[in-house]
């Protein structure tokens, strides 16, 4: 081997090299453009998520509770494909009796990402007690 | 060196230079558009929040063309109103609140509000859409949440 056929092979693996690097980059970029799309929708699937439930909470009558109650299952109250956005997105809500209190569970999708929240509430005469959100 | 040798390198040198600064600068534009789409979910997710926050603790709220006004109780009792409007100034849709911007341009991105629509869902429920566009990367999101007007039970109510 001579030294020119050196920096000849030293010069295709710096290029090979290059190529590699920058096949590598792409990808990251190509990641990360998903990932960030994919953000996008996991807020918008938690956002319809917490609408559902929150007009899921206003639909609540004592019939429906009562229904749930003698059901001893979880139940689906309510179901949410928008005209307009079906079937990008969707949310169900589903509604259980746990001992004293009742448990409404809102599970959304959009695009391909899901979004869901769990409210914890008690009726009392004057309406619903609101407790914690689960997110 | 002879020339031989420098006429074959130095094109090489030069094809490998373009090919590098192009990468260079694709990534760097897709950095900006990740970065820029980053901030447009988070403008609309903090004035998402805010508006349902404030319809949280509203007494009444009126929903109105390009907006919605609340009125809320301050610390001294007195009724407060809170204006949450879509305004133009120049052609770059913002979200304001009592006039003061909540989205609009930053360094990361030029955030232009695209829809902002409050309608009633019952008589304390309102449901919220609202979208923004990404004017350097284009990207358009829209997000809907809702709000349960809390203090409806002792009087007020959405108005249309």
């Amino acid at each position: 081997m001579n030294e020119h056929g050196f920096a000849s092979v030293l010069g295709l693996c710096l290029l090979l090299l290059m190529a590699c690097l920058s096949a590598a980059v792409i990808g990251i970029a190509q990641k990360e453009r998903v990932a960030v799309d994919g953000f996008a929708a996991g807020l918008q699937a938690q956002s319809y998520a917490e609408s559902g439930a929150e007009k899921a909470l206003a639909s609540l009558d004592a019939q429906i509770l009562k229904e749930v109650q003698s059901a001893g299952k979880p139940v689906c109250i309510m179901s949410l494909p928008t005209e307009e956005n079906a079937p990008l997105k969707s949310c169900q809500i589903y509604l259980a009796f746990d001992g004293d209190s009742y448990v409404l569970m809102a599970v959304s999708c959009v695009a391909d990402r899901k979004g869901q929240v769990f409210v914890h509430f008690q009726p009392t005469k004057d309406g619903l007690k609101i407790g914690k959100w689960e997110r | 060196m002879t020339l031989l040798e420098l006429v074959v390198a130095l094109p090489l040198v030069a094809m490998l230079l373009a090919g590098l600064s192009t990468m260079f600068f694709l990534l760097l534009h897709s950095c900006w558009a990740d970065i820029s789409d980053l901030e447009l979910q988070q403008q609309l997710r903090l004035a998402a929040v805010a508006v349902t926050q404030d319809m949280m603790y509203a007494d009444r709220a009126k929903i109105e063309e390009d907006g919605i006004s609340l009125w809320t109780r301050s610390q001294s009792s007195l009724p407060r109103q809170i204006v949450y409007r879509v305004r133009d100034p120049g052609g770059k849709a913002i979200l304001t609140k009592n006039n003061q911007p909540l989205t609009g341009g930053s360094i990361y991105g030029d955030i232009r509000i695209v829809k902002f629509q409050c309608r009633k869902f019952n008589e304390k429920t309102i449901v919220l859409e609202l979208g923004g566009r990404n004017a350097f990367t284009g990207k358009i999101l829209v997000i809907e949440t809702a709000a349960v007007l809390e203090n409806k039970r002792s009087g007020g109510g959405a108005d249309e």
